[in-house]
């Protein structure tokens, strides 16, 4: 059971190469989060028109995405892709990959804060004469916002995690400088313990992000 | 570029994804089990072991399921412990279903009226009837469409196992893909043979969801 | 006079439910129309078509002399010239007091900022609410809410309002407070259209009062005809329920 102590000088000499990994998966993380938040937005207000048609394809989009592994999805994007004659760097798929995979989880999100919005708000807005646009950009939006930023966040961990699989198409994010690092120096406490902290960090402080968002709406959205 | 079929295809991928669904059983077993063990320790606050489980479910929900399954199938024989593919694919898949069930379980307990435990400790009750016949109906109820879409999450993790070595459904999908240089009819199928079995699940759970809300 | 709105033939059915049955019905310019009966008579429906917020199969509506289904024009007239007071207040939670009242002169009407905050102030003052207008609707009381709910309404400038059971959500002890307001506002000349159990507001404040039930008018008449004769059997049973 000698590996089980730890070396602190090997941990000095990988540090570089794991922060390095930790830049990546922060590049594809923001990249990811991003595009997929203003997909997700945009279908999830789409879902307000009653419109059958838009319901079922969006449903079958969501519905594809929430039954399939991500790691089929991006194989999907990263094989499939250059075939149809698209030819993309591994960073580029994996962040299309998780995007669209990301995005069909928004889409129930906005869809849930939009609804949570009272009916009598539309109403009210209505009769002051304002436009479905005006509705939507002043009353609706700012208090859906609000109602779906927790789970949004919780989505957002969801997809730090989901960037290991990046790993799988040679990205050199987090997971992938793990295994590296691993095979190296044979020292598998440090090569995946460092990782697993880092990861853990970033959920911790994302979790203390979402209580403090949500303590802070609560108070809004009463009245 | 050579020719497989598609009939061929599906005979061959749709018994690999057999291999994927024959994880279930155990894992789901040893899942349903420590983790309602886990939860009655987190619940009832007991010392030490609490502290010890909330590590243990921290740990594994707070670190990618990739990096877990590389640390348990890469780390483990350095430790002396040779486990192949697919038992490192089992022990990773039910530690994972444990902590994220356990959690479930958690919070259906913590949902339960309290002058539930009151009532069945003032009629005499022992602790395991209070259990099996008060608290357990009512929170396998509230926590129904939550577990149901971990056991979704658990069958699309198991393609996460094939990057280990483990031949499933998605590894023999990459093998064919090698082949045929056809990726969209080889994870078309692999996407097909997923979607029947979660989405119905999926769909199951909604409704679920929907009906106990009322 | 002036007729502010017109009903003609209106009917209008839930699925099989004939929830409104050949309604004809006159507002002039500065009545105060009061509209009781049971719950589920189909009052509140009534009155949420005037602005469209209910929808009707058959018959007419004319608000300002505008037809409200012929074309969008019209609904946009219509419910630029109409206030409406709900139930359950419908204030924009995120919004101040301030903010919730002068946000639809802005951007509805196009009123430059200052000047619609400045017509705010005079309105919340005249609702008695000026020393909160820089709270949020969650810390306000239930009639303190309706009355910037009222104020929210007339700041775009109506020639009609509508009041959808404006005290039925309230504590008995708001209650006052708010018709207060209402009365103020009926006396100043505003065209009215209540749906209401208060009684004796419809007393002390209305011009006209209607009885409505099962979906019909069963009785509409001024007001002191409506209290000393009553013609209807219904009405006279309603009546003496109440009072």
């Amino acid at each position: 059971m000698v590996l089980i102590l730890i070396d602190t000088r090997l941990i000095a000499r990988v540090m570089p190469m794991f922060l390095s990994g930790l830049v990546e998966t922060i590049k594809i993380s923001v990249l990811g989060g991003i595009i997929s938040l203003i997909i997700g937005t945009l279908l999830g207000i789409l879902l307000t028109i009653n419109n059958k048609v838009v319901k079922i394809i969006i449903g079958v989009y969501t519905g594809f995405i929430r039954s399939t592994p991500l790691l089929v999805q991006l194989y999907f994007i990263h094989f499939g892709l250059p075939i149809i004659g698209i030819k993309l760097q591994s960073f580029q798929s994996a962040v299309i990959a998780l995007s669209i995979n990301c995005a069909a989880y928004i889409t129930e999100i906005i869809r849930g804060g939009l609804n949570s919005v009272d009916k009598g708000q539309h109403e009210a807005a209505k009769a002051l004469g304002l436009s479905w646009f005006q509705t939507m950009k002043i009353i609706v939006l700012p208090q859906a916002f609000q109602v779906a930023l927790p789970p949004l966040i919780s989505q957002f961990s969801y997809l730090i995690k989901d960037t290991s699989l990046a790993a799988v198409v040679i990205v050199p994010e987090i997971t992938y400088i793990s295994r590296k690092v691993a095979s190296q120096t044979y020292r598998p406490m440090e090569s995946f313990g460092i990782p697993t902290l880092i990861y853990f960090m970033i959920f911790v402080l994302l979790r203390l992000l979402s209580n403090f968002v949500s303590t802070k709406g609560q108070k809004m959205v009463r009245g | 570029m050579e020719q497989i079929t598609i009939t061929e295809q599906l005979i061959r991928l749709g018994g690999a994804f057999i291999r994927n669904l024959e994880f279930l059983p155990w894992v789901l077993l040893i899942g349903v089990v420590f983790g309602l063990l886990f939860a009655l320790i987190r619940f009832h606050r007991i010392p030490v072991l609490n502290f010890i489980v909330m590590a243990f479910v921290e740990i594994m929900r707070g670190a990618p399921f990739l990096i877990i399954v590389f640390a348990v199938y890469f780390a483990l024989p350095y430790m002396g412990i040779q486990l192949d593919a697919i038992a490192s694919g089992i022990v990773v898949l039910s530690m994972s279903a444990t902590a994220y069930l356990s959690e479930i379980f958690r919070g259906g307990l913590m949902a339960i009226d309290k002058g539930q435990f009151e009532a069945a400790d003032a009629l005499g009750l022992t602790y395991f009837q209070k259990l099996r016949f008060i608290i357990l109906p009512q929170m396998i109820k509230i926590s129904l469409p939550s577990m149901i879409g971990q056991i979704v999450l658990t069958i699309k993790d198991t393609s996460i196992v094939s990057l280990v070595g483990v031949v499933e459904i998605v590894r023999t999908s990459r093998q064919i893909m090698q082949i045929t240089l056809d990726p969209f009819t080889a994870f078309g199928i692999v996407s097909i043979y997923f979607a029947i079995v979660c989405y119905p699940l999926i769909y199951f759970s909604q409704r679920l969801e929907r009906r106990l809300q009322k | 006079m002036k007729k502010i709105i017109e009903i003609n033939k209106l009917n209008k059915w839930f699925g099989k439910h004939h929830v409104l049955k050949d309604i004809n019905l006159e507002v002039c310019e500065g009545d105060v129309l009061v509209l009781c009966g049971p719950s589920g008579a189909g009052k509140s429906t009534l009155l949420r078509c005037i602005n469209l917020l209910e929808n009707f199969q058959e018959g007419e509506i004319l608000v300002f002399d505008k037809s409200i289904k012929e074309n969008r024009a019209n609904l946009r007239f219509i419910r630029k010239s109409t206030g409406m007071v709900f139930q359950h207040f419908n204030l924009f939670p995120h919004l101040t007091v301030l903010e919730n009242t002068y946000m639809a002169p802005v951007n509805v009407k196009k009123v430059p900022k200052e000047k619609a905050i400045e017509l705010s102030k005079e309105l919340l003052n005249k609702v008695g609410i000026l020393d909160k207008i820089d709270a949020y609707p969650e810390q306000l009381s239930g009639g303190q809410k309706q009355r910037v709910a009222i104020a929210r309404a007339l700041a775009m400038e109506p020639k009609l309002m509508l009041f959808d059971e404006p005290t039925s959500a309230l504590d008995p002890e708001m209650i006052k407070e708010v018709l207060e307001v209402m009365k103020q506002l009926a006396l100043s000349g505003m065209t009215m259209m209540i749906v209401s159990h208060e009684m004796g507001f419809a007393r002390e404040a209305a011009n006209k009062i209607s009885f409505i039930d099962q979906g019909n008018i069963v009785e509409i008449s001024d007001k002191d005809e409506f209290f000393r004769n009553p013609k209807h059997e219904r009405t006279k049973a309603f009546l003496s329920k109440i009072l």
